[in-house]
């Protein structure tokens, strides 16, 4: 048994993993050639085209499940893999060079299969030049029918009945789909970050996992490790101590969670002095819809729609019939929920640059959201009519980012005018009235939330980005990420000149950046007044039992005092030292609290 | 034998999923098609030939097909490409 270790990562899905690492194979270590004698190249032949007829069939399950579980949109992809699979490009080369060659069939799939992996990489596509994993992919599934042991991802039968941590360099949306969800209780990646694949689907799976651990593949092998989402850490070969540790903790976080998620679906949160509180959850895949209902949340206050473009193999929109059904699928499962859809809120750094066309110096303040909708029309257009026509499915609400002032309100209201006389004439029903409102994250729509109010049904505070802007704080930014700060005196006054502006037009405010999910922020904001709240599901439970133990009228003392203070330091000394006091020692944040 | 020039209409061209869905339309008929790009010519019922074309936005293709149903196969394939192939731009 090696000795114990530890190795830091990015935590990217909280929570304690606990098991045996089982090491996910990279195709590197290339399959053994073997020489064919004359009378069993026939045999070969047949045996490679058995093992490809039952790849495709393995794909085609593996399309129908991940259509099932995370949405038609990554369904695409293995249908197109399923093809490469008939292709006699792909086959006839194979079957060549068994002939030809006389080679066993493993040996012709990968001298195939690289070939042409290296044609799609010299395409000057960038795009077209990630097909060659694809093909990989196809290129492992067969080698796996063909019996290969180096093809096989998992050696699972050897390991009945433990749990599995699962260790790669990486994980591609073909591989996690093919995880199975009652082996496996986590994984660790050397390679990844906050946003790869990995994060996502084990956050979406609701497992642990740690990412960019470097080192991780030479350092774990098939032993016992601990993989702590919360922390970042991975153990290996944990002393009894640290597993002792370990297994009381999650044992409290699983016993913690139960009752609270219990107490979170049995109804909204009230404060001890009467007043509702809204607490909904941000999502992005429709698959986690499930989640919503599981964790209690009151609906969706923001779900991102640039997800579908952003997770889509191929980087393009879905068509005005997918997102129409996507939409109506996640709305009719929520009803009588709002469902706060958010228009695709693209450029900036997310993955756009094709969208905007040229390299841009500060994406952040670049073509984005609104903007870059307001820019493609045709794209925008689009998405609102795929809105409308899905909306009479349930309560729908239409949120659009970026907004700078209220021409751009105007410019989408105009938009949805025309988009609702499209359907109208094509006879597709769309309810009266579908809510319309506005993100404010930009400093130019805060200090004018006065005049953005009235001309929208509702509004939501950004808060992520409207921090980042108003403190000219790049949050990526290591080198300032501590200047970074939601407790800032500039930070509070914004936000209760947008409270005072929406009450003051009678219009609804939430508040969906991540600064709501933390215990300390969240008395503060509701302080300042605001009572509706939205952020990932799994937080939902805490700030609702959270909410349950306060009340507006302290809560509203604290804040004011902290409007007071000079300094983000000294409002930080504050809200530290009230909310020892007033909030339940379980739910106090760690200082200083940094959101995601 | 017929033969068409189109021009790709829609912003990805020829990606995965647009060739994806060529295969899949020309499959359908016992037509030969076969497409050709600067000289390059493939089967257009071959998927990977089709993405080594990286026929982007723009490009002209050549579409050659011939069989018993052959006016049906062109008309369809032409269709998919004006639609272009059902994507939103």
């Amino acid at each position: 048994m090696k000795r114990a270790l530890s190795l830091m990562g990015i935590p990217v899905s909280p929570g304690v993993a606990v098991g045996r690492a089982v090491l996910w194979l990279s195709r590197e270590d290339t399959s053994p050639r073997r020489t064919v004698e004359p009378e069993e190249i026939s045999a070969e032949i047949e045996r490679f085209r058995r093992s490809a007829e039952s790849a495709v069939e393995e794909i085609q399950n593996t399309a129908s499940q991940v259509a099932e579980r995370l949405g038609p949109e990554y369904a695409a992809i293995f249908q197109a893999h399923a093809m490469f699979l008939k292709d006699r490009a792909f086959l006839g080369p194979v079957e060549n060079r068994i002939v030809q060659d006389a080679v066993n069939a493993e040996w012709a799939v990968t001298a195939t299969a690289d070939s042409l992996v290296a044609r799609f990489r010299d395409l000057p596509d960038e795009d077209l030049a990630l097909r060659g994993a694809d093909l990989d992919d196809v290129a492992r599934i067969v080698l796996k029918h063909l019996g290969d042991e180096s093809g096989s991802r998992l050696k699972m039968e050897d390991l009945a009945g433990e749990a599995l941590v699962l260790i790669a360099d990486e994980l591609t949306p073909s591989d996690a789909v093919r995880i199975p969800r009652d082996r496996v209780v986590g994984f660790a990646t050397e390679r990844g970050g906050a946003t790869s694949h990995a994060a996502i689907l084990a956050r979406s799976f609701g497992i642990p996992a740690v990412v960019g651990v470097p080192h991780l593949l030479e350092s774990v092998g098939d032993d016992r490790i601990i993989v702590d989402g919360r922390d970042g850490v991975v153990w290996r070969e944990p002393s009894e101590g640290v597993l002792a540790l370990f297994r009381d903790r999650r044992e409290q976080e699983a016993q913690r969670e139960k009752s609270l998620k219990e107490r979170s679906v049995g109804g909204t949160a009230t404060t001890t002095d009467g007043v509702e509180i809204a607490v909904c959850a941000n999502i992005e895949l429709a698959s986690e819809v499930a989640d919503v209902c599981e964790y209690g949340a009151d609906g969706v206050g923001l779900f991102r729609s640039e997800f579908l473009y952003l997770a889509a193999s191929d980087h393009s929109f879905p068509g005005e019939e997918s997102q129409t059904a996507i939409y109506s699928d996640v709305l009719r499962r929520l009803a009588p929920r709002p469902v706060v859809i958010r228009t695709y809120d693209l450029g900036g750094k997310k993955g756009a640059r094709q969208l905007v066309g040229t390299e841009e110096l500060n994406p952040v303040l670049g073509l984005r959201g609104v903007r870059l909708c307001l820019a493609r029309p045709e794209m925008f257009r689009t998405q609102l009519t795929a809105l409308l026509a899905a909306a009479s499915a349930g309560n729908l609400r239409i949120l659009v980012p970026m907004v700078s002032g209220v021409e751009e309100i105007r410019s989408v209201r105009a938009m949805l005018i025309e988009a609702r006389a499209e359907l109208v004439e094509r006879g597709v029903p769309v309810p009266a009235h579908v809510p319309l409102g506005a993100m404010i994250e930009v400093p130019s729509a805060a200090m004018t939330a006065d005049l953005i109010a009235p001309e929208v049904d509702f509004m939501a505070l950004g808060t992520n980005d409207l921090i980042q802007y108003t403190l000219a704080v790049d949050r990526a930014n290591e080198t300032v990420s501590d200047l970074f700060r939601p407790h800032h005196p500039a930070v509070l006054r914004l936000i209760a000149r947008v409270v005072e502006a929406a009450r003051a037009a009678r219009r609804p405010l939430s508040v969906c950046g991540e600064m709501a999910a933390d215990p300390t922020l969240f008395l503060l904001l509701l302080g300042l007044g605001v009572r509706e709240f939205s952020m990932g599901p799994r937080t939902v439970p805490v700030i609702k039992e959270l909410a349950r133990e306060i009340s507006v009228t302290e809560a509203a003392r604290v804040a004011k005092a902290a409007l007071s203070l000079a300094t983000p330091d000294e409002v930080w000394a504050l809200l530290a030292l009230e909310a020892r006091e007033i909030l339940p020692s379980a739910r106090r944040s760690r200082v200083p609290a940094v959101p995601a | 034998m017929l033969e068409e020039t189109i021009t790709l209409k829609n912003r990805l061209g020829l990606h995965a999923r647009a060739a994806a869905k060529l295969v899949h339309t020309a499959a359908g008929f016992e037509s030969k098609v076969t497409v050709t790009k600067d000289g390059d010519e493939v089967d257009g019922k071959s998927i990977l030939g089709l993405l080594l074309l990286a026929a982007s936005k723009g490009t002209s293709l050549l579409l050659r097909v011939e069989g018993k149903d052959e006016k049906e196969t062109l008309a369809a394939v032409k269709d998919l490409v004006e639609r272009r192939f059902d994507e939103s731009e």
